[in-house]
């Protein structure tokens, strides 16, 4: 009651006053009545009753603290009153509010990544449910994929998930769409989407009694495939597909659009995780098991219920299973472990430029109220309680934090879309991301801590008033007491200080970064450009039409303008394959040598430009009935044949086919070529490869290369044409130049973060600038009279610039040396961040601090330039 | 809040048991309130404005006193303060502490 009448005298403030006046005058009137009666005339009436009065408006002053709502009338009248200031300093204004917006942008716009890609990286309910479940046999398999027969153990033995989902993932090409597309495909179980708990936008789920070998086909697309390939109408349900030609297929469903927006997620998904013959085979691993939790299981109580499985499966099947494990991860973690460390580190290098952003602010905000200090003294003397200035000059820093807040905010919103541009095409929820609530919290809590990070020393130092003190200072201009510069200083040097060790860790980021781009492939990658491709229509099922299919399309290829070499090259899977040497000993499973094994045209060898280094490239001799011949890349000689010629050695390529090893095939080697990264591998040391001439070992597909004449762009539309009259239903769309790695996972991360630090970083060395350069000034100008006795006594320019600058070189030296010891503390978490580099790189570490040294030269000499061109006779009769 | 003006400090027991009482005969205007007080006490006590004042406000404010906008005797508009209920227990609660202290201080000035 009493509070709600409180309010209401706040809002009615004017009335009240109003009010106050009118009853104060009618006082007034009545007394000067009554001293007329008494028999005054009217003039001493008057000044009778207003001597006897008093002053009113310290009256009504009095009478307003009676009121009770002095602290929000305050707080009112501070925020007014800063609103003033601000507006009459426009420049002290726009550069702090321009540093703010900066600072609380970027950490918002971090903060809104990683509130997403890394704190909630799955779009499904009771994400903290899910997991993911490997067989596992470290050193070699720490994360291996499951056998069918186990998956199927699991799944009936297992009782603390409510549902255990397994998916084979692999590319098919499908007609009856409008065109025809190579859909890269998740086979999975029925369960699958409802395990994740999805269901389909349109249409509906599968249903377990689909997933049989012989019940008809049915599909799922991907929101953005049924856009692209069913132009997103709804009669796409129901449409009749065809899948590798043979297979037909009913489209029951699509998925909503938040469901794997990523490039590289499967386009479709269909029932049919494993064959039928595969159900037994406990020694083929590829499947991908994904389960949920029943609520209130734990990840610790999977992790033992399956362990007890997996080592009642190894003593059952020691042939396959024996020192086997189990791995269960959650799968937020896998999800996210590739960005979070980089994510973490951008979220602490845009907390530093934040800090940086205060410093700087605070560093001005000390300046200011030196120079109002006069009036601060002013206040105080006429009865200004210390707290009600530190509220009043609180208010206006929290005000300057409001609105950087607001700018920041604004600005995060506008950069984020470019940011994301910036990021890893498979960052989870990628599309999603933007400035939510939770973001605009997180950034009014930001404008909050900074608006009382920044302003409550200031203000403090600013109240902290010897009154005599000033009023002797005032007389001859050094305005400030010597505990505001020695604070002004120290905040620069922790400026200089933040700013080097970010721009120690963005320098390191990015020569690791540059330092991936430029390893050497062993190709050229400019003009090479690639595709993955494949013909699974069942008229290529044999080996003479593929071989046929692929020379008459390298022929048509071609004939396009440009174009010097095209070919096919199929990588086996990922991974390596084990080999043997003729003559050597067999060696057991799991001490056999491994290799990456490809099959290549000799075209495709060509369109890389692999250089062979010794004895002869595949050529026309190399027939399906001819001796099996293979190459080596350098490595492989090197690993396997070293001090021994390679050429005319042996090599067996170890198979299995459905659990069997296969008969071996002792295949002669030809020729050593050199080395070169795989597309999977681009950047892992080079590995031991085997190459199959295609027209011994032809295969239905994988990369399509076509390396064009230097200058002469791709032509797509020509290119398709070609491909198209081969045959018209093999999908074609797209060829990416082998330039740049592709901006996924790891890679996309380390790209993204090198952007992004070196930018947070060119800002903090900015701000460190700028503040560097508003303290120097200062202090020119604290000292013109100075240097103008100085130089009335004989001091020349030099001199005055030297003095000025050694003092500024303090400054930057100390933050410096600060800063590079705290370098060298933080360079050790970066450490596992960096490809190939060391954290402690001589490089970076030198060129950082010349970097600093020119631009705080910079921001340096220009106030002493000033203060070395004062005229002494102006300097003295300064203020 | 703000400090009370130490002036008012002193007074502010008795001003506001002097009001109080000034007002227990009827509703009155600040000017009429100032001029009852000095009558009551036969020209002894005067109460200055500034002090008036702030003291009505503050009493309004704790609900003793209520505030309406009247017409006064000679056809102005004035600001008249009465007594609510809860001002009518206090005058007599401070009515009765202002008779003890008065009688305890008596009786200390008696001594010697």
């Amino acid at each position: 009651m009493k509070l709600l009448r409180r309010l209401r005298s706040l809002f009615r403030q004017d009335t009240l006053d109003r009010e106050m006046s009118e009853e104060m005058r009618h006082h007034l009137e009545l007394q000067i009545e009554a001293n007329l009666a008494a028999g005054m005339n009217p003039d001493e009436a008057r000044y009778a009753a207003q001597r006897q009065f008093g002053g009113v408006e310290q009256i009504k002053e009095t009478a307003r603290d009676q009121r009770g709502v002095r602290w929000l009338e305050h707080l009112l009248q501070d925020l007014r009153y800063a609103v003033r200031q601000l507006r009459k300093n426009p420049g002290f204004t726009a550069v702090s509010l321009l540093t703010l917006a900066l600072g609380i942008g970027a950490c918002t716009v971090v903060f809104s990544v990683v509130y997403l890609a890394v704190l909630h990286p799955l779009a499904y309910p009771h994400p903290e449910q899910l997991v993911a479940i490997h067989e596992v046999l470290p050193p070699k398999f720490p994360r291996g994929s499951v056998s069918p027969p186990a998956f199927l153990e699991f799944q009936k033995q297992a009782t603390v998930f409510s549902g255990l989902a397994a998916c084979l993932n692999y590319s098919q090409n499908v007609t009856g769409g409008d065109e025809p597309f190579r859909a890269y495909t998740s086979h999975v179980t029925a369960n699958y989407l409802s395990v994740l708990g999805v269901q389909p936008m349109l249409g509906r789920d599968f249903r377990a009694d689909e997933d049989k070998p012989n019940a008809p086909g049915v599909v799922i697309l991907r929101y953005n495939v049924w856009q692209s390939y069913f132009g997103g109408r709804p009669d796409a349900i129901g449409r009749a597909i065809t899948i590798n030609g043979t297979q037909a297929a009913t489209v029951i469903g699509v998925l909503p659009p938040e469901f794997h927006p990523e490039i590289n997620a499967p386009a479709m998904y269909s029932l049919g995780a494993f064959p039928s013959q595969a159900a037994a085979n406990y020694k083929t691993r590829f499947l991908s098991v994904t389960g949920r939790l029943q609520p209130g299981r734990t990840l610790t109580q999977a992790q033992t219920e399956l362990e007890v499985i997996a080592r009642r499966l190894g003593q059952q099947y020691p042939d396959s299973n024996k020192d086997w494990g189990v791995q269960v991860n959650s799968l937020t973690e896998e999800t996210v472990e590739f960005a979070r460390p980089l994510l973490y580190t951008l979220l602490g290098s845009v907390g530093f430029l934040l800090l940086i952003a205060c410093v700087n602010i605070a560093n001005l905000l000390l300046a200011r109220a030196t120079s109002r200090q006069k009036e601060i003294v002013l206040r105080t003397a006429l009865g200004a309680s210390r707290g009600r200035i530190v509220r009043q000059l609180l208010g206006e820093s929290l005000l300057l934090a409001a609105l950087g807040g607001v700018l920041g905010v604004g600005l995060a919103h506008a950069s984020l879309k470019l940011i994301l541009s910036l990021a890893p095409v498979d960052l989870p929820r990628i599309t999603e991301i933007s400035v939510n609530g939770v973001a605009l919290a997180f950034s009014c809590g930001l404008v909050l801590l900074t608006g009382f990070g920044f302003g409550l020393v200031p203000a403090l130092q600013a109240t902290r008033l010897d009154l005599n003190q000033v009023l002797k200072d005032s007389g001859r201009g050094s305005g400030e007491g010597r505990g505001g510069l020695r604070l002004r200083r120290l905040l620069v040097i922790a400026e200089v200080a933040l700013a080097v060790v970010l721009l120690v860790g963005a320098g390191l980021l990015a020569k690791s970064f540059l330092g991936m781009l430029s390893l050497p492939r062993g190709y050229e990658p400019k003009g090479l450009y690639g595709t993955p491709f494949g013909l699974t229509q069942p008229a290529f099922s044999t080996a003479a039409s593929q071989l046929t299919y692929f020379e008459r399309l390298q022929e048509q290829l071609l004939q396009v303008h440009g174009v010097t070499s095209a070919g096919i090259l199929s990588p086996w899977g990922q991974g390596g394959r084990p080999f043997e040497v003729a003559g050597e000993p067999p060696l057991p499973p799991a001490n056999q040598p491994v290799a990456d094994i490809a099959t290549a045209s000799k075209e495709a060898m060509t369109a890389f430009g692999m250089p062979l280094l010794r004895g002869r490239a595949f050529g026309a001799e190399d027939t399906p009935t001819s001796t099996p011949v293979i190459l080596i890349n350098q490595e492989m000689a090197r690993l396997h044949f070293s001090g021994k010629d390679p050429i005319g050695q042996r090599i067996n390529v170890i198979t299995y086919q459905n659990g069997q090893i296969q008969p071996a095939v002792w295949r002669e080697i030809v020729g050593v070529v050199g080395n070169t990264r795989s597309i999977f591998s681009q950047f892992d040391p080079f590995h031991p490869q085997i190459f199959l001439p295609f027209t011994q070992f032809p295969t239905n597909g994988g990369y399509l290369y076509v390396r064009m004449a230097p200058g002469t762009p791709i032509d797509l539309h020509a290119l398709s044409v070609a491909v198209h009259a081969v045959n018209k239903d093999v999908p074609f769309s797209m060829m990416w130049e082998m330039t740049g790695p592709p901006n996924a996972g790891m890679v996309g991360m380390r790209r993204l973060s090198m952007f992004l630090s070196t930018g947070f970083s060119f800002l903090a060395l900015m701000l460190a600038a700028i503040g560097i350069y508003g303290v120097m000034a200062y202090h020119v100008a604290q000292r013109t009279g100075e240097i103008g006795i100085r130089m009335a006594l004989g001091a020349q320019r030099g001199d005055v610039l030297r003095m000025i600058l050694t003092s500024g070189a303090w400054l930057v030296g100390i933050g410096l040396v600060i800063g590079l010891a705290a370098s060298l503390a933080m360079a050790r978490v970066l450490a596992a961040q960096l490809y190939h580099l060391s954290p402690y790189d001589p490089f970076v570490f030198c060129i950082i601090p010349l970097v600093l040294i020119g631009v705080a030269f910079l921001a340096c000499w220009l106030p002493a330039r000033r203060a070395s061109r004062v005229d002494p006779l102006v300097a003295l009769r300064h203020d | 809040m703000a400090k009370p003006n130490p002036k008012a400090e002193l007074l502010q027991g008795t001003l506001d048991l002097l009001i109080l009482k000034a007002l227990q005969r009827g509703p009155i205007h600040g000017f009429g309130i100032s001029l009852e007080i000095r009558q009551m006490s036969q020209d002894m006590l005067r109460v200055e404005q500034g002090s008036l004042y702030p003291a009505l406000y503050r009493l309004e404010e704790q609900g003793w006193i209520a505030a309406e906008w009247g017409v006064s005797d000679n056809n102005r508009k004035a600001r008249f303060y009465s007594l609510t209920p809860a001002g009518r227990r206090q005058l007599t609660i401070e009515t009765a502490n202002w008779e003890q202290v008065a009688a305890a201080i008596n009786l200390v000035l008696k001594v010697t």
